[in-house]
């Protein structure tokens, strides 16, 4: 009976030791909003934040915080290595760090094939991710964990940008039907977009004396045309294409997300701006007389 | 302050050596011109909204390039400048041209990409570069921007130096009042290649290119502005030999920091010192290109490849397809005593070729062939095929496309002569292939459009009198999503009246346009011209341009049939320098 009591008092001892390490444990919440491709990036509001609540009664001074990356079948991308990491403090109350302020690749471990991509483009590929995270704090020289762990999911949407296919780069055309007509043809975005992609066409003439990027950067175009999704255009120019025995125009797609931004892309193109091609105008009529 | 020591050394070295092998002769020779254009625009009803004004009102512009020799000295210049900035009626098609600043300094309106200023002095196998300079080293290092600073071009026997710095953005600050203008860091640019040359034969070196965005440079900036620095370095080969064969090889390496306000050291890439210290938005890829070819009498077949990484950037090419292997083939040919040439390419391209956009790559095959046949002095035929392909798969319900473009061309030439005149007439048939097909939930989605049109010239001359002539017309027809038929029909005159040294031009075109559902547009084209040399060596040009363009009933109700009239008043003075030489001291 005594053996009985005893046992009873240790059960009752452990359920409140269990009770009181509940109620040790801090709440969290991680918050992911729009993360950039580029790791670098995500101490930028724009990705998120995580919060933790740190009431008087827990007092937890400082913790780890330990964070995965995974991507969307569950595999392993890049993971905190806590004896590398440094401590994080806590105040008393609501505590926020960007995200930026604790995933940083130089204290983890990161997986060949993302370490590659981190190496080549120092950017996450597109894809949808997993992003957990928990506390840890130091326990007589062990790590415990201090808060459950957070998971939230985000994507990365990344964009290769259209290949201008015709008139094709250094194509010379007819003056006496382009004067008339031209028809614009490019690939679209690639991958499809859920989103509505706008398609702005810009034409420039490439004046004498005038680099094709020097005539990009400094003369208007001569046409700029909002297209929505549909690849192709039919210009009716209406230019007087007599006046040289050949003209030299430059033409280019800039591509914009549904908020009106330039379309993130593969490599380094802030402005979405497609590869541009230059196509001369001549007039076969006055090239067949000079030839006589 | 080195490097500039070294440049004032070499400048000094090229004029003691001037001292002494200079002739004492100087002579002048190049050209000088300006140019004059307004734009008008009157639309009907006025304020309206259904045009916009697509040029400048008004654009002066100077152009002079004379070249002075002295002795074994020569320094050509290139003055290209606009003394007042055109009222730009929208933006550039790329950012970079600083926004209007009443208060620029001479510095600033030097190295304005608006104006180009540079003078290029050569002395033997040395030139120095002053000024605006677009300078191409090859094509993974350098070769697109334009750069306002000081270099040299050294060729002695067959050793190769070359050397650039300057500035390739000027600095502005982000206004709020203006926020079409993109803020913008000061970007300098050094460049460097050194390598053994022999002309026609062979080369080899290395090319290394550094660009860094001054931070200090600006002080209010938007978010998606970022100083950025880049290091490129490359190795070029190329080899031609006296059998026709010909290779040529560069593989490219680089280093890009995206932000260098980042002061987290990158443990994944290590600093390449002393050109570049890497933070964590550093990343570093690779590129490889490749060509062999081998030319005969009648023939030339070559075979190119190029990859690119999907983080390889340059600063020195601002626009790159990254991700890519792209191969193709390209020949040559020239059959019955080279009256016949056909040049005959085919090509294929592999996007997203890391899956840095997702797991499938895409494909594009470009394929096209030109086919030239002199059959008689008087006929002549041409005709073009151009193919293009685009595939991209997609492993999701959604998403996945493929489309093939396809155009065809074929134009029949033939020219009469006569003692007194010549006829020329000339066809044009043009057949032209779209289709798409998507997958929007799953199930093909197809889509097409064709576009015929067929175009006839006439144009005579006559060979006693100075007149020439033509007189065409055009039906263009599109089906598809859009059906549009256009009809046009023009008439030229041009009269060169050698007595007067003037030649008149005219040109008189109309062309309706209907455009399913609505009534046809009406477009008057007119342009008359007049160029005239007044002296020797001066030529005056100038032409009108007065386009008349009323819609149908595509703005109803807004505006019933609304219209615009553009003129456009071009005029320029050309004047051309007969080299004069002028003896300095007799001996």
């Amino acid at each position: 009976m005594k053996q009985n009591y005893y046992k009873m008092l240790l059960f009752i001892w452990g359920v409140s030791f269990l009770q009181i390490g509940t109620t040790q444990m801090l709440n969290t919440n991680l918050i992911i909003i729009k993360p950039s491709a580029y790791i670098s990036e995500w101490n930028a509001p724009t990705t998120g934040r995580l919060i933790i609540v740190n009431s008087n009664t827990q007092s937890v001074s400082q913790v780890k915080i330990h964070y995965e990356l995974k991507d969307e079948n569950g595999q392993m991308l890049i993971q905190s290595n806590m004896l590398k990491q440094e401590d994080y403090f806590l105040n008393n109350g609501v505590n926020t760090f960007s995200i930026g302020q604790f995933f940083s690749i130089e204290d983890a471990t990161v997986n060949s094939s993302t370490q590659k991509m981190l190496i080549n483009t120092a950017k996450l590929k597109a894809g949808v991710y997993q992003l957990s995270v928990q506390l840890f704090k130091d326990s007589i020289g062990a790590y415990v964990p201090a808060s459950s762990i957070q998971t939230k999911m985000f994507t990365i949407h990344s964009y290769q940008l259209p290949v201008l296919t015709a008139p094709f780069n250094e194509q010379v055309v007819n003056a006496d039907i382009t004067k008339s007509i031209l028809l614009f043809r490019w690939t679209p975005v690639q991958p499809t977009s859920t989103e509505t992609i706008k398609y702005i066409l810009k034409v420039t003439e490439v004046l004498e004396d005038q680099t094709v990027l020097q005539a990009l950067q400094t003369n208007a175009p001569l046409l700029e045309k909002e297209i929505l999704r549909v690849t192709q255009y039919i210009w009716q120019p209406m230019l007087n294409l007599h006046d040289a025995q050949s003209k030299k125009f430059v033409w280019t797609i800039q591509t914009i997300d549904s908020q009106g931004n330039p379309l993130e892309s593969v490599g380094f193109n802030a402005n979405a701006i497609s590869v541009p091609s230059i196509f001369y105008v001549q007039s076969a009529s006055k090239n067949k007389i000079t030839t006589q | 302050m080195k490097k500039l020591n070294i440049l004032l050394i070499f400048i000094f070295v090229n004029l003691s050596v001037l001292s002494q092998n200079t002739k004492n002769k100087l002579s002048i020779s190049g050209t000088a011109a300006v140019t004059y254009e307004h734009y008008g625009l009157s639309l009907n009803p006025q304020n309206g909204v259904f045009y916009t004004q697509r040029r400048p009102w008004n654009t002066l512009r100077f152009n002079l390039k004379p070249i002075i020799e002295l002795g074994n000295l020569k320094l050509p210049f290139n003055l290209n400048f606009m003394p007042r900035r055109p009222d730009f009626p929208t933006l550039p098609s790329v950012p970079g041209l600083p926004p209007p600043n009443p208060n620029q300094n001479i510095g600033q309106y030097f190295s304005n990409p608006l104006n180009t200023f540079s003078v290029n002095p050569k002395l033997k196998w040395s030139e120095l570069q002053l000024g605006m300079n677009y300078i191409k080293y090859s094509d993974l290092s350098t070769g697109d921007i334009a750069l306002f600073g000081y270099g040299i071009n050294l060729k002695p026997g067959k050793f190769r130096f070359r050397f650039f710095k300057g500035n390739s953005q000027q600095a502005f600050n982000f206004n709020p009042l203006q926020p079409q203008y993109q803020a913008a860091y000061k970007r300098k640019v050094t460049m460097a290649q050194i390598g053994v040359e022999k002309d026609g034969v062979y080369f080899a070196g290395f090319n290394i290119m550094k660009g860094i965005d001054k931070i200090n440079s600006i002080t209010n900036t938007i978010a998606t502005i970022l100083p950025q620095e880049n290091v490129v370095v490359t190795f070029v080969s190329k080899i031609k030999t006296n059998t026709g064969w010909n290779f040529e090889t560069e593989l490219g390496q680089c280093f890009f920091t995206k932000n260098k306000f980042v002061n987290t050291p990158n443990t994944l890439i290590k600093n390449f010192e002393p050109f570049i210290k890497t933070n964590t938005s550093t990343n570093k890829d690779n590129a490889v290109q490749f060509l062999v070819s081998k030319k005969k009498k009648n023939y030339e077949v070559g075979f190119s490849s190029r990859w690119i990484g999907a983080g390889y950037t340059s600063m020195g090419y601002p626009f790159v397809l990254n991700d890519r292997l792209e191969y193709s083939i390209n020949s040559k040919m020239n059959f019955w005593k080279n009256k016949i040439n056909i040049i005959a390419n085919i090509g294929q391209r592999f996007g997203n070729w890391s899956r840095t956009i997702g797991n499938e790559r895409n494909t594009q095959l470009l394929a096209n062939m030109n086919v030239n046949a002199q059959f008689s002095n008087d006929v002549n035929v041409n005709m073009s095929y151009n193919n293009f392909g685009f595939f991209a798969p997609s492993t999701l319900p959604i998403g996945g496309i493929r489309n093939v473009g396809a155009d065809f061309n074929i134009t029949p030439t033939y020219t009469k002569t006569t003692p007194k005149m010549v006829h020329l007439v000339s066809g044009t048939y043009n057949y032209s292939k779209y289709d798409e097909i998507i997958f929007p939930f799953g199930q093909p989605v197809k889509t097409y459009n064709v576009t015929n049109s067929v175009f006839a010239l006439y144009s005579p001359s006559w060979l006693e009198k100075p007149y020439t002539a033509d007189f065409s017309i055009l039906h263009f027809k599109n089906t598809g999503q859009n059906k549009m038929i256009m009809n046009t029909i023009s008439a030229g005159f041009q009269w060169n009246w050698e007595k007067k040294k003037m030649a008149l031009k005219s040109q008189l075109t109309y062309m309706g346009t209907s455009l399913e559902p609505y009534t046809t547009n009406k477009n008057l084209l007119i342009t008359m011209g007049c160029d005239i040399k007044t002296k020797k060596q001066l030529t005056w040009n100038c032409s009108v341009t007065l386009n008349l363009y009323k819609y149908g009933n595509e703005f109803a109700p807004v505006y019933l049939n609304p219209a615009y009239t553009e003129t456009l008043v071009r005029t320029g003075l050309q004047y051309r320098f007969n080299k004069k030489t002028i003896q300095l001291k007799k001996k």
